[in-house]
């Protein structure tokens, strides 16, 4: 199976996940180790966010960055560097009905196959970070 | 604020009574079949007839008593930002008012698909308000309020996906005794900055 790891350096430190401002640029790095030869269309890392809670889910992609394209190779770790600028909305939200979530993405895009992919929670706010999101 | 039922009362009564004269006639086994669409359409007959009475006893509400005024200024506004609000209700006759609310709603809409048909879900979360207690107002008698309000700097903007919304407003309801409530929404719209920006 394919390693993705995502190791977000800056933010801030918000209960469990990391605390973004709106329009912030998220660094970070992203481990990847396949597990085979893979033929890697595209190495997306995305800021994208999600809808849940009672309503159909809605989602959008707020930053994307193409990390690599080309023949990622069996069981050699490569670390990628990348930086995501976030929109300014929608930003985190726990309602009644209502959840807003955020997360940064590593997907690898393969043809015709399951793509890999990996995922980290964020909070996007710009009020204080909490001690329990 | 007392909360008149009387609609809600003639609502049920008219929906039981309905339901038990189809429930009736269908258990008698003397029921000609072919009255079965008859009493079906009647019923949605009686049922169209009430909600057209429901609406048309609004308007006459509103031309008997007379219309609330709402303003906001600014309309459009950000999280943290104050901003005025003047309601003013001239009554055009005596009432009876068993209670006049203000208040500013933070609303979560959420549709959602289950089969083939789309329902829709309703929050209001109160995120200020102000009550005033019922009396009875004369004739020409004006009902005034005016304050500055806030939009918290912990809260949410307004929000609109294909499913999913998040709408503020400004809303006014006024009961009166032997009236349908009065109210009145002004929508604002909530900017995703914050004050201090």
């Amino acid at each position: 199976m394919t390693t993705l790891e995502i190791t977000l350096k800056n933010g801030e430190q918000s209960g469990m996940v990391k605390q973004f401002q709106p329009e912030q640029t998220v660094s970070g790095t992203l481990l990847v180790i396949p597990d085979k030869d893979l033929k890697c269309r595209h190495l997306y890392v995305r800021a994208r966010w999600h809808t849940e809670g009672r309503g159909d889910r809605d989602s959008g992609i707020g930053a994307e960055v193409d990390l690599f394209q080309g023949t990622l190779k069996a069981g050699m770790p490569t670390e990628y560097q990348f930086e995501l600028t976030l929109p300014r909305e929608p930003w985190s939200y726990a309602g009644h009905f209502i959840n807003i979530l955020w997360e940064i993405e590593a997907v690898i895009d393969l043809r015709l196959a399951k793509d890999p992919r990996t995922a980290v929670e964020i909070v996007m706010s710009p009020a204080q970070p909490a001690e329990d999101f | 604020m007392k909360v008149k039922s009387i609609f809600t009362i003639f609502g049920i009564l008219l929906f039981l009574c309905t339901g038990l004269l189809i429930f009736g006639s269908l258990y008698n086994s003397n029921m000609q079949p072919q009255l079965i669409p008859i009493l079906i359409g009647g019923t949605f007959g009686i049922i169209l007839l009430g909600l057209l009475f429901y609406w048309l006893f609004g308007v006459i509400t509103r031309r008997a008593i007379g219309a609330p005024i709402i303003e906001v200024s600014p309309t459009t506004l950000r999280v943290g930002e104050t901003f005025s609000v003047t309601c003013q209700q001239t009554f055009k006759r005596n009432a009876n008012v068993t209670g006049i609310k203000i208040a500013l709603i933070r609303r979560e809409i959420a549709k959602y698909t289950r089969g083939t048909d789309t329902e829709t879900v309703i929050f209001n979360h109160t995120v200020q308000e102000s009550e005033e207690p019922g009396r009875v107002f004369n004739a020409g008698e004006t009902f005034l309020f005016s304050d500055r309000w806030k939009i918290p700097p912990d809260e949410m903007h307004s929000f609109k996906s294909r499913n999913n919304f998040i709408k503020w407003m400004v809303t006014i309801t006024i009961g009166i005794q032997g009236w349908r409530d009065i109210s009145k929404t002004v929508q604002l719209t909530v900017l995703p900055e914050t004050l201090s920006e």
